[in-house]
């Protein structure tokens, strides 16, 4: 088993934002904080404009660098894949949100620690589906164990917008569109 | 606080360690040298830095928790060197009053401890996804900051004769020629690299270019006026105290620069 990672199809997604609120809502997120984002990127001009969406959390990458970092045991890789954070040890100092190409681990100045998608482990654990999955109106998420989603799938985890895959080997698998991809 | 706590951390501690290091080299060529002064501000600067830092977390009453990832964790390590180099600076104090004899072998040890929490400094920032952080040019910078703000610091402290002046203050002016020279590599490659790595360098180009200028008007003013006076007869503690402020002043200048301008990669922006 690979480990646990999200299927994006971008050439589905609307860019409705329901898996961004559904996360927010699951995880109880508060103003500025969200987990999971869906970014707009617009370009081109007459006749050919274009725009794409891309709904991404964090990539459970399987070298996260934010875990290495983690000076205090707070993020860790369950032996699933999930890249967790234990709340209880996190001190507050920031080097997660220093680490993470993604931008996921976010610091949450409410409670002075920060916070980051951890899959919905919780649900995992009861055998359902993470929250944005589930409320995805166009069927453009999926999640599951990377090499069961490499067989079902066609994707990448390079895209022109996205930083180097190479450092963190981010478990995510993305059907872009074409001018998404990268070189494009 | 916010990114002033950090600033005020790394450039307290960074200047106790310099100071422990300049200690050691006059001291083992000098050991007549009085300098009671070295370990007392050692302790008194590092300790204000392990304070500060602690006004950078969100919870500081779980600091502790911090050095529990030596194994992996650069922040880790640098904390458990930090605060060892401070019980060091503060043991060394100590035994200077108690048994003297026994305070080289200290020194030396608090010299290794403080170098490798330099080193540790520099590899956190080296370790992220900020351009303008992961590169070698820190790892120059906090070393820099380290041996001029140190060695100027340890004059004013041992009350420095001309000759001891003229020597340590030669090699900081070498110090910061090397690591002004070594500033345009690092911009015109920041400059030159992807969106993160160019939107740094556009902030020190623009808005930030007077706390640009300004660090190095204060640091490279403020090592020569130690250098000027040595020709001259005259009070060399005078200027080297003021020598001192403006340092200080541009070093925490530089570093708020160096956390102001960092940006970090993200999606959109590689």
């Amino acid at each position: 088993m690979a480990g646990l990672g999200f299927y994006i199809n971008m050439a589905n997604c609307i860019g409705c934002k329901a898996c961004e609120i559904a996360c927010k809502d699951k995880n109880e997120q508060p103003i500025g904080v969200r987990y999971r984002k869906v970014e707009t990127f617009e370009g081109g001009s007459f006749p050919k404009p274009y725009v794409f969406h891309l709904s991404m959390s964090c990539n459970h990458c399987e070298k996260p660098l934010c875990v290495y970092n983690c000076p205090t045991g707070a993020l860790y890789k369950r032996p699933d894949g999930i890249v967790a954070h234990d709340r209880d040890k996190c001190i507050g100092c920031q080097y997660c949100t220093w680490s993470c190409p993604y931008g996921a681990p976010q610091y949450i100045e409410e409670i002075g620690k920060s916070g980051k998608c951890d899959f919905c482990a919780d649900l995992i654990d009861l055998g359902m589906n993470p929250a944005c999955v589930d409320a995805c109106v166009m069927r453009a998420l999926d999640y599951g164990d990377l090499d069961e989603l490499r067989k079902k799938y066609e994707g990448t985890d390079s895209l022109n917008i996205l930083p180097s895959a190479d450092s963190t080997k981010p478990s995510v698998i993305i059907n872009p569109k074409p001018m998404a991809r990268k070189g494009a | 606080m916010g990114a002033w706590s950090l600033v005020i951390f790394s450039v307290c501690l960074q200047a106790a360690i310099g100071l422990f290091i300049w200690a050691i080299v006059i001291k083992s060529r000098k050991p007549d040298l009085s300098h009671r002064g070295p370990a007392f501000w050692a302790t008194i600067l590092s300790g204000v830095a392990m304070l500060a830092s602690l006004g950078h977390l969100g919870v500081p009453l779980k600091a502790v928790n911090s050095i529990t990832q030596i194994g992996s964790s650069w922040l880790s390590r640098e904390i458990i060197f930090a605060a060892s180099f401070f019980v060091i600076a503060l043991v060394s104090y100590v035994l200077e009053r108690v048994n003297p004899m026994m305070t080289k072998g200290f020194y030396w040890i608090g010299g290794v401890v403080g170098l490798a929490g330099v080193f540790s400094m520099s590899k956190i920032y080296m370790n992220t996804v900020i351009p303008a952080w992961a590169t070698w040019y820190t790892m120059v910078d906090f070393f820099a900051t380290a041996l001029i703000l140190g060695g100027i610091l340890f004059l004013v402290l041992v009350k420095a004769d001309r000759e001891l002046a003229a020597e340590v203050s030669i090699s900081v002016l070498t110090f910061a020629l090397i690591y002004a020279a070594l500033t345009p590599l690092y911009l015109a490659a920041l400059g030159a690299g992807g969106g993160a790595a160019s939107a740094s360098a556009a902030l020190m180009a623009g808005e930030m270019q007077v706390l640009l200028l300004a660090k190095w008007l204060l640091i490279l003013g403020g090592v020569l006026l130690t250098v000027v006076p040595l020709r001259k007869e005259g009070r060399p503690r005078a200027y080297m105290t003021a020598s001192l402020v403006t340092l200080s002043v541009g070093a925490l200048v530089g570093r708020y620069l160096f956390y102001a301008a960092g940006v970090a990669k993200a999606i959109g922006l590689i």
